[in-house]
Formats: structure tokens, sequence, C-alpha cells
């Protein structure tokens, strides 16, 4: 690397700290807030050392519509990841010893579904959903978000399967194995870390998602993300409970994309873009 | 030795075709449903029974102010939010890819936007618009400035969603930046270093111009993502000030799930369509031509 001079170094120190500066301080603003006592909230200038509380958070695991949402977004999002791997598992598998054009049309055309906005399926699935009795379930979402889910573990995967050698499935079939149990038995303990790591970037996803939570489900199986816009209701916003929900619902997240953060991006820089 | 066949290809077959099937017909069938849809009367406010009105939805979109409105919405939340993702996103690469000392935590601080709920962006920036609780403003009076009246003023509203998009999407990235820039060659900069190049030359002359073709790919990316822009939108600005931040997909989505007017909420979504489509052909040229698939 070429020496850079005092100045350049430390226009780049200071233009990074800003960065850095500037994505966190909205995140612990969030924080802050959650922590805060209805007059603390409203204080101006802002309060920056406060007598912390924990009542919103209480508060929002008191409301049985909140603690419902919980278990809701942990089953769909769940259902989700496991539905999507069933099929994802066998693809990747067949899809690292694909070469040439047909590899490269089947991650292309994957690919590209995953990047179609949703707004394009909303009203048919609404539609169909509510002449077939399919709003407001759990199965539901979690068909929709197998269009979703599906491509994102493919892509996170490819990567980490293609560095399983080609040679043990040679050596598998010599041994009189069946694809499926060189599948199962032999490669994919061997990629189990791809597994997680796909099966938490698709998580997240499922967690995060509001567009079709909004519109497919009413009461029963409301999601995290949909019950949090409730208090922002008729009689105001609860701003408490608002940013003590924003900090629950990001929480899991964040942790897993901290423990993952390796992964997230390999899905799209394994294909490389020739120059 | 056992004699040995290597497995054809197409044995694989079977293995990815569920998920291909799967997938086309999760997602073709209601293209063609919302392309049948459109053609109908279909409305969940009106007690008559749905029935063909062949283009008439159509029709009526090109005399819908607030449709043609929302055209200009949706490319202006392409175009800022993306240059501006583009640049920023270089320049944060360029420092990562420096390794100062004490900068590895902003490595982990990029995570935080990328798999936050969007809605839960959108609801700590509409925090932080928000007058008296907002530090915008605040912040801004630190340095003697007057902030502007962020989400009721047309215009800041619009400032305000390009802000949070940028906020939001510029970690992306500068990840996928850095990780394209780790793999040019050092020979490169060496060659560039012994011509007595300086630092800034060989960013400008060599790391640019390799960084090409990633800066297409990401920004093609980027683009259909921001063409889908909900969550922001709808927590933020809800698409006010009087529809002045409504885009084409949030404009359907009223239509269809405000007004309930299903068929000409379709209507809108087949133009939508053909707004992405203007998008996914370039794309699939440059993809075709640029994209290197095998390890």
């Amino acid at each position: 690397m070429q020496r850079r001079s005092k100045l350049t170094t430390t226009l780049l120190y200071v233009f990074g700290i800003i960065y850095g500066l500037a994505i966190l301080g909205p995140i612990a603003w969030i924080l802050l807030l959650a922590l805060k006592n209805a007059l603390d909230a409203f204080a101006y200038p802002p309060l920056f050392i406060f007598e912390p509380t924990l009542e919103h958070f209480i508060a929002i695991f008191e409301d049985p519509e909140f603690r419902l949402a919980f278990s809701n977004s942990v089953i769909i999002a769940t259902g989700s990841v496991a539905l999507a791997m069933l099929f994802a598992i066998p693809a990747t598998f067949a899809i690292t010893i694909m070469r040439g054009r047909a590899r490269r049309n089947s991650l292309l055309t994957i690919l590209l579904i995953r990047m179609v906005p949703g707004m394009i399926y909303l009203l048919p699935y609404f539609v169909f959903y509510s002449r077939i009795d399919l709003l407001d379930t759990h199965i539901g979402l979690i068909v929709i978000y197998l269009i979703f889910c599906l491509p994102l573990i493919i892509w996170t995967l490819v990567p980490v399967w293609g560095a399983v050698p080609l040679e043990l499935r040679e050596s598998g079939m010599i041994d009189g194995a069946s694809l499926w149990q060189i599948l199962f038995l032999i490669e994919l303990p061997l990629v189990r870390i791809g597994i997680i790591a796909s099966g938490i970037v698709a998580f997240i996803f499922a967690w995060n998602e509001f567009l079709f939570a909004l519109v497919i489900t009413r009461k029963k199986v409301v999601t995290l993300p949909v019950v949090i816009t409730r208090y922002m209701g008729y009689e105001g916003y609860e701003w408490g409970k608002i940013s003590a929900a924003a900090v629950v619902i990001m929480l899991p997240v964040v942790v897993f994309g901290f423990l993952i953060q390796r992964y997230m991006i390999t899905g799209l820089t394994a294909g490389a873009v020739k120059g | 030795m056992a004699s040995y066949q290597p497995i054809p290809q197409r044995a694989y077959l079977r293995y990815l075709s569920p998920s291909i099937v799967v997938l086309l017909l999760l997602t073709v069938l209601p293209v063609l449903f919302t392309l049948y849809l459109s053609t109908s009367s279909l409305s969940y406010a009106s007690p008559r029974p749905e029935r063909f009105i062949g283009l008439r939805n159509y029709d009526r979109l090109l005399d819908d102010i607030r449709f043609l409105q929302s055209i200009p919405v949706s490319l202006l939340f392409i175009v800022a939010p993306v240059a501006l993702q583009l640049i920023l996103g270089f320049f944060v690469a360029v420092i990562m890819n420096e390794r100062l000392p004490g900068m590895r935590w902003l490595r982990y601080v990029l995570v935080a936007p990328m798999v936050i709920p969007p809605i839960v962006t959108g609801l700590t920036w509409r925090v932080l618009f928000t007058p008296k609780l907002g530090s915008v403003n605040y912040f801004l009076s630190l340095i003697g400035l007057d902030g502007p009246s962020w989400l009721t003023d047309a215009n800041w509203a619009l400032v305000a969603i390009v802000i949070v998009a940028v906020w939001g999407w510029t970690p992306f990235v500068a990840l996928m930046f850095l990780a394209a820039m780790q793999s040019f060659p050092d020979e490169l900069y060496e060659a560039a270093r012994i011509d007595g190049g300086t630092w800034v030359q060989s960013i400008r002359h060599v790391t640019l111009p390799l960084l090409k073709p990633t800066v297409t790919f990401i920004g093609i990316l980027r683009t259909m993502e921001a063409l889908g822009i909900f969550p922001i939108i709808y927590i933020v600005t809800a698409g006010g000030p009087a529809a002045a931040t409504e885009t084409v997909n949030f404009y359907a989505f009223v239509s269809g799930f405000s007004y309930l007017k299903v068929g000409y909420a379709s209507a809108i979504i087949v133009v939508y369509f053909f707004m992405l489509l203007l998008i996914i052909g370039p794309t699939m040229r440059f993809l075709l031509r640029n994209f290197q698939v095998d390890s």
C-alpha cells in the first residue's frame, strides 16, 4: 500500500469516526428513550443523564397482544427457515456440481426472484388467501416467505458448500452410496456452519418482514413488526412502549448479525464480477 | 479398481427442480392473477359483484393525478439514495480497507443497520425527526442551525426519507465494496508505488477502475430494492404530507388496502411491474455478460 500523508490519515480517521457515530447515534437514542419515563422523554434539551426505568419493558410484556406477537414471530420465522431448508439443501447440493451456463442461469434466476419487490405479489396473495381462508394463518405467511428465504439460503450456502471437494461424491459413489446418502451422511455434516449461517440470514428476513405480515395477518398471527405499529394508536403515540418494543425486536437480530457477519455478504460476493 | 462412472449432471436435476418449480409457481401465478384482477371491477368497498371491465382501470390511471405524482417520487427515491449510498459506501470501504489501527469496531457497527428491521429503522428516525422527542433539530441547533419541520413540509419530508434510506443501506454497499477491494491484487498497488504515485492517485487509478463492475452490480441490486421501499415510508411519513412522499407501490398499497379498490390497485401494480422490467432488462444483459459464478 502507498504511504499516506499525515493529513490523509487524519481525514480518514475523522470521517470514519463521524460515520460510525452517525450509525450508532440513532440506535443509542432509541435505547435511551426506552429507558426514560414519560417526563424525561420530552425534556428539552434532551437528557443524557437520567434515572433509568424498565416500566416500558414491563408494560409491553404484560400486554397479551405483544406476547402473542412475540411467539408468532418465533413460530413464523422458524417455520419459514425450516420449510425453505427442505428445498434449499438439495438445490444447493445440485448447484455445487453444475458448471458453466446451467449453474449461472440457475443462480441468476434465483437471485432475480429474491430481488423483485414484495409489492408485486401482495394483492394477488391477499385476494387468493381470502378466498381459500388462509388469511391470518401461520402457514399462509410461511409459504409466502419461501419466495424470499429460499433464494437467501441458496445464495449464502453455495460458497460454503462449494468448498467441499467433489471427489468426496465420486469416492462415495465408488463405495456404492446413493446420492441421497452422500448428501445427508457425508456432505451435510461438513457444511453445518453454512446451514446455520444461511438459516440465520433467512430467519432475520422473516423476523423483520413487514409488508406481507401487515396485510396477511389480522389478530391470531400478528407478528412483532405489525404489533409495534399498533402503539401508534388513535390516543396518540405511546413512545415509551414503541421504543421498548423496538429494542426487543432488534436485539435478537443484532446479536445474530454479529455472529454471522462474515457470512452475510459472502452470499453475494460468491459470484465474482469480472472486470 | 471398481469401474467408475462420473455422476451425470442430469442426475442432480431432481434435487434442483423442486426449488425452481416452487419458486416459479409462487411468483409467476400471482403475476398472472394480478393481470386478471387489473381488468376486473373488484372492490371490497362496493357491494356490487366483480365483473370484467377491460382496460377501464388503466384508462382511469391516466387521469389520476395522485398516481402520476407517485412516479417521479419513486424515481427520486431510487436515484438520490442509491447515488448517495454508492458514493458514501465507497469512502467507508476505502477507510476500512486501510485497516487503520483502532478502527476495527466500524466493521461491527456496520452490521447493525443491515439486520435491524426496517420498521424499527423507520420508527427510530420518526422519533428523531419529531420536534420535541427527536434530536435531529437539537443537534442542528448546537451548530447554530434552525432545523426545518421535517415531516410536515413536503420537500423536507422527501429529504427525510432519503436520509433514512442512506443511513439504512450504505453499510451493505460499503461491506460489498470492501469485499471486492480485498480481492484486488497487491502487485497493482506495488506498481503504482514504484511509479511514484501518491495514495490518493492509487485510489483513483487503481482502486476505482477495478471496482467499476462491482459498483454497477451493487447499483443494480440497490436500484431494484429501492423500487420496493415501503416500511420506511409507511412509518416515517405515511406517504404524507398530502401524498408528497407517496411512491407508486405505496399508492398501490393505499388503493388496495385503504380504499379497498383491488382491481384499480392491480392496474397500478401492473404498471409498477413494467417499471421493474425496465430495470431487469439491462440488469440481465449486464449479469449474463459479466457474472462469473464458477469458483
